[in-house]
């Protein structure tokens, strides 16, 4: 998984390369259009991203569990979408380097599966689900100085930070109870990606200006990134129920 | 006070009847007829006509309006439905007076009402009696009974009985053979037959230039084939029921009624559940009276006829029976169960108890359907309980046989839904089955499930004319809807065995044969928190204070505050 991600990577900036210099021909024959038009770059300050991830939940990591997989047992082992957004600051530009600044993302994700029949591995009918809401707050690098300086369209990145996500297991009653204790609470962790964003600009340069001049959007990218959210309870939690975990991240990002 | 009320209630009477059915006054009669007046006309003080079942006005309880409520359906019939249309006749002179037809050509026309044609082509029927002769205007109600509509809808019989099809026979709707005139179709679908009233002079033709009434019956006989494929899926104190829909086979499906016995919500006497403790069916043979015995390998004998269809002995035990059942009849309908004698049904006309829905009064109805056989003949037909001891079967065609009953452990049955097995389907292959053998129980609660999966070829033929009859108590629920093909029965108990029929519902009310029966027993489940808590054995840190704040309150608090957050920016243009 790791090696065709390598390759993907590649292929982005190989593209993106020859997408460069596509692009910059296309500047040339759009010289006559740019003159009547202004030429100024709007501000930049802020970066959003619509994100996409197939996800897993680290539930039956829990040592307790002592090799028990309860969430394996319910939901299978298909993954789910977790659908997200996150909105940087990029409050400190490093010349030469790009830029660093505090983002917060908030997303959701649900697990659905039949739960079984009591003391029986077979399936009932009745609907059992695991809802969870994944927020954080990280530090966000941005290396866009190949971009900004050498017009190579890649981005890389890192983010690195707290995170929190608030989960409710429920069954076709509503919220899960056992012993008198609601399914639902909340688990802390850690946050850390890495990642890669491909700036879709160079693709169509005048269509990508005249988004800045509309709208005040800079960049556009696609981007794709390696998660991983500790959910284990920051060392503030004694055994929570982990609702993190690794996955790829894909979307599309907007700075501004 | 009471001479002008009298006159309140006529001059109203007059004036509805000039603005009802317009249609009504340009049905013009085109005969030739002398010495008669052309300003005469009839039209109804209503748009439709008041409904009566035995003496009980029925107009207002009728059927909901996407059942075809002032139609005609097997029920209808079954239960001798009269239709009484107030009827304004006026500019009357010459002694004319007003006949009833009915048919579905234009029976206006001399020749429909008189001719001898033996081409097959339909002809008109009385269906009322004669008025006398009529000065100038006459206030008067038509009783028109829906099965004398009905009787001559077949062009088979119309051309075979000529005198009775131009003689109103006042008593024959009534009689034991009126019943035959509810399986005069054979096809599920809505046939309408339109009832004239039409003035006619002294000669028996036709007022030329005269304004006729004429009036719409729409009649469907004919239920729905039954579901297939109904299965069952295992809930806590419910269980989920699915099924296939018959399809395309019926043209005017309209949805579904699933029974549930023990009914749904509760345990009421000793049920009929004969589900097997063990969730594994081989094979099932049902026959429809009822008194099949739950012993592995039975016989016992029914009726089977040339067409393949089977039908229960008749027996007085379960006529009764049936009739008790029908008690609940929501439109104080009289006893939709008895198929053949109106004296049953009279006698059981007070038996509303409101507890059925109005879609459900289909349900009780023909006493095994037998009379999809029926050919009209005299004598008691497709009427269990009245039988006629001169006849040596009481299906005309259909001749004894042995049937053997496969109703050992396993065996999903039920006596009291057994009932809507009134048609051919009386052997069937259990065709899957799943469960587990019942023996873990970690909580002490039930620990036998069982769903069993039954598959049905037989008992779905289309155009077969089995109505359910099963009683409305085990009712469970209903669909409108013909796309929808599941259904969650709550309020169930743990441990218990239910047998699921599924029945289809056409657009006139018709309820259709129950599919073959599937059994579930509700169980306690184990969700994913319970699963997790269980293996974890302890309570996961945070739940607490979530459960003071509150997950869903917050999560899309956050959620909207980011995604304002990014409209407020992008609402901000910037225009160098």
């Amino acid at each position: 998984m790791r090696c065709s991600w390598r390759w993907a990577t590649v292929g982005i900036v190989i593209s993106g390369i020859a997408s460069s210099s596509e692009a910059q021909a296309q500047e040339d024959r759009a010289e006559v259009f740019r003159s009547s038009h202004r030429m100024v770059e709007s501000p930049q300050h802020f970066a959003a991203e619509l994100r996409f991830s197939p996800f897993l939940a680290d539930v039956d990591s829990d040592p307790l569990l002592r090799g028990q997989t309860p969430f394996a047992d319910i939901f299978g082992a298909s993954k789910t979408i977790m659908f997200s957004g996150e909105l940087d600051w990029q409050a400190v530009r490093i010349p030469h380097l790009g830029t660093f600044g505090p983002g917060a993302s908030f997303g959701y994700a649900m697990f659905s599966g039949n739960a079984s029949i009591t003391g029986t591995n077979q399936a009932s009918a009745e609907t059992t689900s695991l809802e969870i809401y994944p927020m954080y707050v990280v530090g966000v690098l941005r290396g866009d100085a190949l971009w900004r300086e050498l017009r190579i369209p890649v981005v890389p990145y890192l983010k690195f930070g707290v995170a929190a996500a608030l989960w409710r297991a429920s069954n076709t009653v509503g919220t899960s109870y056992y012993e008198g204790t609601a399914g639902r609470g909340y688990t802390l962790g850690t946050q850390l990606a890495l990642g890669v964003s491909f700036n879709l600009n160079v693709l169509d340069d005048i269509a990508a200006r005249s988004f800045d001049e509309d709208v005040g959007v800079n960049g556009t990218y696609i981007f794709g990134e390696w998660t991983r959210a500790d959910l284990t309870g920051l060392g503030f939690q004694s055994d929570p129920l982990r609702v993190g975990g690794t996955y790829w991240t894909m979307g599309i990002a907007f700075e501004f | 006070m009471s001479f002008l009320k009298s006159t309140l209630v006529a001059v109203a009477f007059v004036a509805a009847a000039a603005v009802v059915p317009l249609e009504a006054w340009a049905q013009t009669t085109s005969s030739s007829s002398s010495g008669s007046s052309t300003s005469e006309g009839i039209t109804a003080g209503i748009p439709n006509p008041y409904r009566f079942i035995g003496s009980t006005n029925v107009t207002s309880s009728s059927r909901p309006i996407n059942l075809n409520p002032t139609g005609a359906n097997f029920s209808d019939c079954e239960q001798n439905l009269m239709l009484q249309f107030p009827i304004v006749a006026s500019g009357f002179t010459g002694g004319d007076h007003i006949e009833v037809w009915a048919g579905t050509v234009d029976c206006r026309q001399d020749v429909s009402r008189t001719g001898l044609t033996s081409s097959g082509s339909q002809l008109c029927w009385q269906v009322a009696a004669s008025t006398g002769s009529i000065n100038n205007t006459l206030i008067t109600s038509f009783n028109v009974y829906v099965r004398d509509v009905l009787r001559f809808e077949n062009a088979s019989t119309i051309t075979t009985n000529v005198s009775d099809r131009q003689i109103y026979n006042p008593n024959w709707a009534g009689s034991d053979q009126g019943e035959t005139a509810c399986h005069v179709q054979s096809a599920d679908a809505a046939v309408p037959i339109d009832i004239y009233f039409i003035p006619i002079a002294s000669t028996s033709q036709a007022n030329t230039g005269a304004t006729a009434y004429k009036w719409t019956l729409n009649s469907d006989l004919v239920a729905p084939a039954a579901p297939t494929n109904v299965t069952i899926g295992i809930e806590d104190t419910a269980l989920q029921v699915n099924w296939s829909s018959p399809g395309s086979a019926d043209p005017d499906l309209a949805g579904f009624i699933v029974w549930s016995d023990p009914p749904a919500g509760g345990i009421l006497g000793g049920g009929g559940c004969s589900c097997g403790s063990v969730g594994v069916g081989s094979a099932s043979s049902y026959v429809g009276d009822g008194s099949v015995p739950e012993a592995a390998s039975a016989t016992t004998q029914v009726y089977e006829c040339a067409d393949g269809a089977t039908f229960p002995i008749p027996s007085t035990d379960q006529e009764s029976g049936t009739t008790a059942g029908d008690d609940s009849s929501d439109d104080g309908a009289a006893d939709a169960g008895d198929a053949d004698s109106s004296d049953a049904e009279s006698g059981s006309a007070s038996g509303d108890d409101g507890a059925g829905d109005d879609s459900a009064d289909g349900a009780a109805g023909d006493d095994g359907a037998g009379a999809s056989s029926d050919d009209g003949s005299s004598g008691d037909d497709s009427a269990p309980g009245t039988s006629d001891a001169s006849d040596a079967s009481p299906y005309p065609g259909c001749s004894l046989i042995n049937v053997s009953i496969d109703s050992g452990a396993g065996n999903c049955y039920s006596p009291n839904l057994s009932a809507g097995f009134g048609v051919s389907g009386t052997s069937a292959s259990t065709t899957a089955s799943t469960g587990d053998d019942g023996s873990t129980s970690d909580d002490g609660s039930v620990g036998s499930t069982v769903a069993t999966t039954v598959s049905s070829t037989t008992a779905t033929a289309s155009g077969l004319p089995g109505i359910s009859e099963i009683p409305p108590q085990f009712n469970a629920g209903e669909i409108d809807s013909i796309t929808t093909t599941q259904i969650a029965l709550g309020g169930l108990t743990d441990g218990v065995n239910y047998v699921i029929v599924v029945t289809s519902i056409d657009g006139s009310g018709n309820v259709g044969p129950a599919s073959l029966p599937a059994c579930g027993m509700p169980a306690p489940v184990t969700d994913f928190y319970k699963t997790y808590r269980q293996a974890n054995g302890s309570t996961p840190s945070g739940s607490c204070t979530l459960q003071r704040t509150g997950i869903p309150a917050q999560a899309p608090a956050f959620g909207v505050a980011f995604v304002g957050a990014l409209a407020a920016w992008f609402r901000r243009r910037r225009k160098p």
